[in-house]
């Protein structure tokens, strides 16, 4: 006699499938490591690179966190001259890299357009910056810019696109007109040209944009997919036992038709992480002084000799944007298994 | 299929009005407070100055109600208001000024407020006429006072019929036909009440020299506006027109009489949607800013390069991706597979602008050999050199820009044509024929092949978005006179028209393309069309 546990007829969880799809293909593996180091990097760019010490005794004063809090006593100094002004029993823990992301010293001991180094290992940037210190904290810049333009579309496209597929009708017929208008203006061209009219002020104007502008492409696939789930025979036993219409949206409709937001929305990082560098390249991004990589390849670009400035935040974006990609393509896989042997 | 088309063509429409509304709503957003784009222009290269702004304000119509205005102003409002404006003795001065700017258009309306004014408003109804008898040539009939209201009197009495439009027209044919110095002398006094059909001749296919003459004659009735030169060829006389006609189209609603009709379909036409709507009906996008020609010219001249780059780019992609993705396709599994997936994979990420940045360093003689030029379209002194030789100068200085902006439609497309042929390659039919013993390219060619390139072709309409974002980057990078640079260049300084136009103009465009591409896969693919518009409904 066979016992029917209720747990064999649970499907495996989400972390689960996702680790299947990590071992069918271990770039995927590669590549969420990458992105868990980008996020460490985004979220510690304080500790990593920084004007000032993390821990500092001074005077028999002991700082805490001068990298990041403002101390009224330390507000002329660096690192450099904190080091150079030790006197007996004093001690400092500084960041690995020395150097804050506008920290700039023309004329000093930091010279612009210094080439790598002992003292400036990716070396400086046109203003005499360190490119190590700046690439760290761009990395902040860029994947907040991704995550939060991403999170802020998917949750437009799957509330326009939930309640048109839900709802039909006039919703539905609104939404698609929407949707056509906004896929008749070609994506980047245009927040190039809202940046242009507004003039790039913040970086957050920066997302709202890339989020008003992108949302077209999650709505539609989800549009379809609760149009493919409403119709299905479970939605049609939730109605019957008598749960409200709410119920049967977020509970049985929205979570079976959410599947491949995620797949687009991983896409989505790595496309609005080039987009923000793109327009910073441009000069139309984040506004200056805002560290970002792309900012740093406009340099590369008006100083020619500088390989260093091409070639360290290529990689670095250029990774960012792999990593994103195969990291995509793992979902895609594991949301639906029929389609690996297309890729 | 015809009602296919029409039906796509028809749900155009909304589409097409939806453009026109985002793009409003950009012009809302635009340069908002002059005093806040002066200090922040202050930090930026190309900062604007108030005057950009102003421009821009005037241009768009930002002091017009946005969709309905229940008080449409024409010249009779203007001067009823401007005369009640010189009871208020702190207004009076500015009102005075407006009058007179107003000039020979305000006649009909100031003269009859002579009589049943007193006081302050009386007085300064005369100064205000006072300064328009300057303005046409009449002051040394006004020695004081007294004289004045008589000479008014009389000379409404004289010339009352000459301020109607069809006397108007008439002296503008007489003008237009010879250079008569009696019409100019009678448009002279007319002053600003000649605008209207001055401007209105100027579309009427004038020769060089009637064109001129209209000109001169406006130019002497607004004191200042573009010229033209004896010397200027065709299209600096066009450029001129167009100028005069824009300048009309913003001030027209200074000097002209609604008239009783036009009162009722001003509540809707003289708000800045419409204006906006008409302008874009039109295609008169007015004149950069940057470099005082008509927005349209310049487009007509940059277009074509981005057209050229484009199709270019596209044919490369296509032309490569295509046996790209079939041979991986039917040699799925082999390493030659293998590293084609993950090569193009790898291609897809590279930043398009890292990527011409390393090349214009590396093989533009810059830190590396000289293989390709650095930038431009031509080579210097290219004028000279033969037709041939031209050619592949241009060609020379497009390799690297199509390269930059196909690679990425390249590596999706040779992805999806792989899994276009790999969902055939797996279908009864193909398995059939194999069986029926035909050969393996009798099978791949006529069976597979044909189907497998539908879905890869259809995407050709949304290559046009993707090439017109790239040309921006490419162009800058490169150099190259066409679309992009100059929206880049736009873009910095501030250059709104522009600006304006290109992203309607882009948006229509790209409608127009993946209209196309829709109407090529309905009649290559006979189920789309015969199922309903909305693909979604038809799943």
């Amino acid at each position: 006699m066979t016992i029917l546990h209720r747990e064999w007829l649970r499907p495996p969880s989400w972390l689960r499938r996702f680790g299947q799809g990590l071992r069918r293909r271990r770039e995927g593996g590669v590549a969420l490591v990458t992105v868990a180091l980008m996020a460490l990097v985004a979220v510690g760019a304080d500790f990593l690179a920084a004007e000032r010490p993390i821990l500092l005794e001074r005077d028999g004063r002991l700082y805490l966190l001068a990298n990041v809090f403002d101390y009224d006593e330390l507000r002329d100094l660096d690192n450099g001259s904190i080091c150079g002004e030790m006197r007996e029993g004093d001690w400092a823990l500084l960041p690995p890299v020395p150097y804050g992301p506008f920290q700039s010293r023309v004329g000093g001991w930091v010279q612009p357009l210094e080439p790598p180094d002992r003292d400036h290992l990716a070396g400086t940037d046109d203003r005499g910056r360190d490119v190590l210190a700046r690439l760290i904290h761009g990395t902040r810049v860029s994947l907040s810019v991704g995550f939060v333009a991403v999170f802020l579309y998917a949750m437009l496209g799957v509330l326009l696109g939930g309640s048109a597929g839900y709802y039909g009708g006039g919703i539905d017929h609104a939404v698609n007109r929407c949707i056509e208008v906004m896929m008749a203006f070609p994506a980047f061209f245009f927040i190039l040209t809202v940046q242009g009219l507004m003039g790039s002020t913040t970086v957050i104007q920066l997302v709202v944009v890339i989020g008003l502008t992108r949302w077209t492409d999650v709505a539609r696939l989800v549009r379809a997919e609760v149009l493919r789930v409403r119709a299905m025979d479970y939605v049609l036993a939730a109605r019957a036992v008598g749960l409200t219409e709410w119920r049967i949206l977020t509970d049985h409709v929205l979570p079976n038709s959410l599947g491949p937001v995620w797949v687009t929305c991983t896409f989505g990082v790595a496309a609005a992480v080039l987009t923000e560098s793109a327009l910073s390249f441009l000069g139309f991004g984040t506004p200056p002084p805002t560290p970002s990589w792309g900012e740093l390849l406009t340099q590369a670009y008006e100083n020619p000799q500088a390989w260093w400035l091409t070639l360290f935040p290529g990689v670095v974006l250029f990774s960012t944007v792999t990593a994103f990609n195969v990291l995509g393509e793992v979902i895609r896989d594991m949301i639906d298994p029929r389609l690996p042997q297309v890729t | 299929m015809s009602s296919f088309v029409w039906r796509r063509l028809w749900s155009m429409v909304p589409t097409l009005v939806g453009i026109t509304i985002v793009t409003f709503i950009l012009i809302q957003l635009a340069p908002g407070d002059p005093v806040t784009i002066e200090l922040e222009g202050g930090m930026r290269a190309g900062s604007v100055s108030a005057r950009v702004v102003e421009d821009f304000r005037h241009a768009f119509f930002l002091d017009l109600p946005l969709l309905v205005n229940l008080h449409p102003m024409d010249v009779e409002q203007r001067v009823d208001r401007r005369v009640a404006d010189l009871g208020h003795s702190r207004r009076r001065a500015e009102a005075i000024t407006r009058l007179q700017g107003i000039g020979g258009a305000a006649l009909p309306y100031l003269i009859p407020r002579i009589e049943g004014t007193d006081g302050d408003i009386h007085d300064g109804v005369m100064h205000a006429l006072a300064g328009i008898a300057e303005r046409i040539g009449m002051e040394s009939e006004l020695a004081s006072a007294s004289q004045a209201e008589v000479f008014w009197r009389e000379y409404w009495d004289v010339y009352r019929l000459d301020y109607t439009p069809g006397r108007a027209h008439r002296l503008v044919r007489r003008l237009v036909r010879r250079d008569d110095p009696l019409a100019r002398a009678e448009l002279r006094r007319l002053d600003t009440y000649a605008y209207t059909p001055l401007i209105e001749a100027l579309d009427q296919g004038l020769d060089a020299e009637q064109t001129t003459r209209i000109i001169t004659m406006l130019r002497q009735v607004r004191r200042s506006g573009p010229t033209v030169n004896a010397d200027d060829d065709e299209s600096a006389r066009a450029d001129t027109v167009s100028a005069w006609q824009e300048w009309w189209r913003r001030e027209r609603s200074r000097y002209e009489p609604l008239g009783r009709a036009g009162r009722i379909t001003a509540v809707v036409t003289e708000t800045q949607y419409a204006k906006w709507l008409g302008r874009v009906a039109t295609l008169s996008f007015g004149v950069s800013q940057r470099d005082g020609r008509p927005i349209m010219a310049k487009l007509a001249e940059k277009l074509p390069v981005t057209i050229l780059l484009s199709i270019l780019s596209v044919l490369m992609a296509y032309g490569l991706a295509i046996p790209l993705g079939l041979r991986s396709a039917l040699r799925r599994g082999a390493w030659s597979d293998r590293v084609t997936t993950l090569v193009l994979f790898f291609i897809y990420s590279l930043p398009v602008f890292w990527t011409a940045t390393v090349l214009i360093q590396g093989v533009c003689g810059v830190s590396g050999p000289a293989i390709f030029p650095l930038g431009g379209l031509v080579s210097d002194g290219a004028e000279q050199w033969s037709w041939w030789r031209r050619g592949l100068d241009l060609a020379h200085h497009l390799v690297l820009p199509v390269v930059c902006l196909s690679y990425v439609s390249l590596a999706v497309l040779s992805r999806y044509q792989r899994g276009a042929m790999l969902e055939v390659l797996a279908q009864d039919y193909v398995r059939t024929a194999r069986a029926k013993g035909l050969s393996r390219f009798r099978v791949i060619v006529h069976h597979a092949l044909r189907n497998a390139l539908l879905p890869v072709v259809t995407l050709l309409g949304l290559q046009l978005p993707y090439m017109i974002s790239g040309a921006v980057i490419v162009e800058r990078i490169f150099n190259i006179p066409g679309m992009g640079l100059e929206t880049f260049e736009a873009i910095r300084s501030h250059d709104y028209n522009w600006i304006m136009a290109v992203v309607t103009l882009t948006g229509v465009l790209t409608m127009l393309g993946i209209l196309a591409s829709d109407i090529v896969y309905a009649w290559l693919d006979p189920r789309v069309r015969l199922d309903g518009l909305d693909e979604g409904e038809a799943t």
